[in-house]
């Protein structure tokens, strides 16, 4: 699930940062308590769809469709397919928050009792089902297949991913409309099990067998969401209603979808331009507001790829220690408006400023204002390398320790990424006033991902993007046993080598937090935590970009910053004319 | 033979060099090239004195400014002055292009010379060493070189100097046989002058004609090369200094928006290396006038 969430994070998508217009947008939350809400009209759906065909450019066309194996490592897959089809229990609204979706009668929660942790530590989940819920065949979506979509998750070969599936103990699904998990120890991240951008599948179709490798590689014949597959190939794939979803509001409203894959992101906007294609969703591109001008539209939102600064505190190309205080002094050497206007302005008119942790999701709740009051100010950076022992005998060069080393900092990052070396050169002017100089030193991406970074072997600056869940877990970035090194075989994500206990014993209560509320404490805290200690310094937020011609399609734009991808909501789009 | 004056190097067989510049002068097009390049080397060596703006000058408030009285090339996308990154870049652009060109044709020169002096089992090591490196294909060969070096001027230069020399081999090999059935080759042999003497005063004065050529050909080249490494994110670093290359490489999406982030350094890269070339062609019809 995680993984198929970066993958959907490497093209994609939070809500805050939106920048233009978003018409047609849904709140799934709204549609999803009590049955009440959720009844079918009574008349029929098809009679009241004005109708059309809505054609989209899709980039990164799939592989292969089957939910839980390595095809589901394709970012595309999720955005394109399963999130029109496969059903979740739990799912993100518009704005990153997760809740009930129509399949349930209500999200479990600590309060309600829907999650219960145990004295023996097991932790229960009960999720009461939606009675209208049913897939597209007409049979009822029970426990059965909450039960069954575990047992897939374990037993096919080549699952993509276990986590937290691996927990679970039982699936207790006597009661066809209630189904009871049971994990045998916490897991903070429970409300991503069969829900978020993973889901649930219908028992009934895959003959009793748990091992679903041989099954839904090219077609997907049953639904739970809006759409039914008419048909999958490499070189379309069309998407009908499905005439059994029974809820009201995500009745779609035109006759078919059909996605085109396009190779890249050029081709896919010059499709848009030539009337080929209605809407894309494209990757972030230099020249995208005059590239896609009238008669093209576009909406821009934060995604959930986000770039900072990253202090490895043990580099071996330091030539002084890189103390609190130093790095401090470096936060308050930036301008971060600046550098997020100079990377993004090309390709949207309001960058997003990041203001917390570099794990934490730049939407919803997660993300405060902690590092908000790093702005640049002389005096204090003055103030903390003074205090670290730092002088600056000529008041135009560079600061100098004890040693006489010179503040100078090896940072490296992508060679060959304009934006990032843009930023580069930027900062390098932009520190000069302040006595902190630079060495630059680039690498290739497998050089610096595969090579250097697993061994520590970087900066101790390097610039580079992360991804983020709405749901974060974090312990991996801040364990100090995770710190690698030699000593651990170089395992652990720690990159910053940031070795504070107190972050550490903050992280393992957040990612063992069940509690939505008391999680959320705890994350603020270790926020703040960061902030004061900086062992990295967030930029910006690297945006989504969403594209329709106005002129044939009407109702995109509300869901660009989705982890669902802009095509989300594609039940309430029209087309003109 | 005897009373037969014997040849001697520098004498008939070297090329005069009045005489070359008096060729070289009638090739129209090599002349103006040669003014050219002499105004856009002068340009980029004393850019300090004539760039209106610094190379890493930001104007923050002029981000992607198009041409004009203030910007003559416009801006990029820090507000940086095109015209002046130009300047600033042609001097790394034409350094890589000399530096490259000078290595490969020391190399190439003394890799050639032995092998074709010293013929046997020493010919036929080198040579088929220089087969074995002309037939890698030199752009797989530079890229993964790039990748595992770094993103330096020098690193940059090792690069393309190790897939540059073999040309310049195989033409200083071709010319040393056939000088070497020469009477004053031969008399110095029997004479018993070491051949090490015979390479350095005999024979390389006599294959300056060819270097030339070669050099100035694979001083295009490089900077053709420079920029496509640039062009792909492995020749020099922009965050290290403006070249050529790097400014067009990363600017493409600006090809409709900005275009002249991309049309004032390819045109700097096409005349550059087109006056290269052209200037190489006069070389040789003036060095080797039986070729015209």
């Amino acid at each position: 699930m995680v993984a198929a969430l970066i993958a959907a994070a490497a093209c994609g998508g939070s809500t805050d940062g939106e920048t233009a217009g978003s018409e047609g947008a849904t709140d799934p939350a709204a549609t999803t308590t009590g049955s009440a809400d959720t009844a079918p009209e009574t008349g029929d759906p098809a009679a009241d769809r004005p109708g059309g065909e809505i054609v989209l450019a899709v980039e990164q066309w799939p592989e292969c469709l089957n939910p839980i194996t390595s095809c589901n490592n394709a970012t595309w897959l999720s955005w394109s397919v399963l999130v029109h089809i496969v059903p979740r229990l739990m799912e993100f609204d518009v704005n990153h928050n997760i809740g009930a979706s129509p399949v349930l009668m209500e999200a479990p929660t600590v309060d309600n009792g829907g999650a219960v942790l145990n004295d023996d530590g097991t932790l229960t989940i009960t999720y009461r089902l939606n009675p209208e819920a049913r897939w597209s065949d007409g049979t009822p979506i029970t426990s059965t297949d909450v039960w069954f979509t575990w047992r897939a998750i374990i037993d096919t070969e080549g699952t993509l991913n276990t986590i937290g599936y691996d927990l679970i103990t039982d699936v207790g699904h006597d009661d066809p409309q209630t189904a009871i998990v049971t994990l045998s120890e916490r897991y903070a991240p429970w409300r991503e099990l069969f829900g978020g951008l993973d889901g649930i599948l219908p028992a009934h179709a895959f003959n009793g067998e748990t091992d679903i490798s041989g099954h839904w590689n090219d077609a997907i014949p049953v639904s739970g969401g809006p759409w039914l597959q008419e048909s999958w190939s490499q070189q379309q794939h069309i998407l009908v209603p499905n005439e059994n979803y029974w809820v009201p509001e995500r009745i779609p409203l035109v006759d078919r979808v059909v996605m085109v894959p396009r190779e890249d992101t050029d081709t896919e906007v010059v499709a848009l331009q030539t009337g080929e294609a209605m809407a894309a969703f494209p990757q972030p591109f230099p020249g995208a507001k005059e590239r896609l001008a009238p008669p093209l539209t576009f909406v821009s939102g934060a995604g959930t790829f986000i770039e900072g600064l990253w202090i490895n505190q043990i580099a071996p190309d330091r030539y002084f220690e890189i103390t609190r205080n130093v790095r401090q002094a470096l936060a308050y050497a930036l301008d971060r408006e600046e550098i997020a206007d100079v990377a993004l302005g090309p390709i949207i008119d309001d960058p997003v400023v990041l203001q917390c942790a570099g794990w934490n999701p730049a939407f919803g709740d997660w993300c405060a204002d902690d590092f908000a009051h790093y702005r640049q100010d002389m005096a204090t950076v003055d103030r903390l390398l003074t205090e670290d022992g730092w002088t600056r005998p000529d008041p135009e060069g560079l600061w100098v320790n004890e040693e006489g080393v010179e503040l100078v900092l090896q940072w490296n990052t992508v060679a060959g990424n304009k934006r990032r070396e843009d930023v580069q050169a930027l900062v390098t002017e932009m520190t000069r006033p302040f006595g902190i100089g630079w060495e630059i030193i680039n690498y290739d991406p497998g050089e610096l991902f595969q090579n250097r970074l697993p061994a520590m072997n970087f900066g101790p600056v390097a610039l580079y993007a992360n991804s983020t869940t709405p749901d974060p877990t974090v312990t991996s970035y801040y364990d100090i046993d995770g710190i690698p090194s030699e000593a651990n075989g170089f395992s652990g994500q720690n990159f910053t080598a940031y070795a504070s206990r107190q972050a550490s014993d903050l992280a393992f209560a957040i990612d063992a937090e069940v509690d939505e509320a008391a999680r959320l404490e705890l994350v603020r805290e270790l926020g703040t935590l960061l902030a004061s200690d900086v062992p990295w310094i967030p930029l910006y937020v690297l945006p989504n970009l969403l594209a329709w011609n106005p002129e044939v399609l009407e109702g995109p734009g509300g869901w660009v910053s989705s982890v669902y991808g802009g095509f989300y909501d594609l039940y309430d789009w029209t087309v003109i004319g | 033979m005897a009373g037969q004056p014997l040849e001697t190097p520098g004498d008939e067989i070297a090329p005069h060099w009045r005489t070359v510049w008096r060729r070289f002068r009638r090739h129209r097009l090599a002349v103006g090239s040669l003014a050219v390049f002499t105004l856009i080397a002068l340009c980029a060596v004393l850019a300090d004195w004539v760039a209106p703006y610094g190379a890493t000058e930001q104007n923050l408030d002029r981000i992607l400014a198009p041409p004009g009285r203030d910007f003559l090339l416009g801006t990029d996308t820090l507000g940086r002055d095109t015209l002046s990154r130009i300047l600033y870049g042609g001097r790394i652009s034409l350094l890589v292009g000399v530096s490259v060109a000078l290595i490969s044709g020391v190399v190439g020169t003394a890799v050639g010379l032995v092998a074709g002096y010293c013929r046997g089992w020493v010919d036929s090591v080198l040579m088929r060493f220089t087969d074995t490196m002309l037939a890698l294909p030199s752009l797989m060969v530079v890229i993964m070189a790039a990748r595992m070096l770094g993103d330096s001027v020098l690193d940059v230069v090792i690069v393309l100097a190790a897939v540059s020399w073999m040309v310049p081999a195989r033409i200083v090999r071709a010319k040393v046989l056939s000088l070497c059935e020469n009477q004053f080759v031969e008399a110095a042999v029997s004479l018993g002058v070491p051949g090490r003497r015979i390479m350095v005063r005999d024979l390389l004065p006599n294959l300056v004609g060819e270097i030339v050529v070669a050099v100035s050909l694979t001083v295009a080249g490089a900077i053709l090369a420079e920029s496509t490494l640039s062009f792909l994110g492995l020749g020099v670093s922009a965050a290290h200094t403006a070249t050529w290359g790097n400014m067009l490489g990363g600017n493409e999406g600006f090809m409709i928006t900005a275009p002249w982030l991309v049309w004032a350094p390819g045109l700097a890269i096409v005349a550059t290396v087109l006056c290269i070339n052209f200037i190489g062609d006069g070389l040789r019809d003036a060095l080797d006038p039986p070729r015209r």
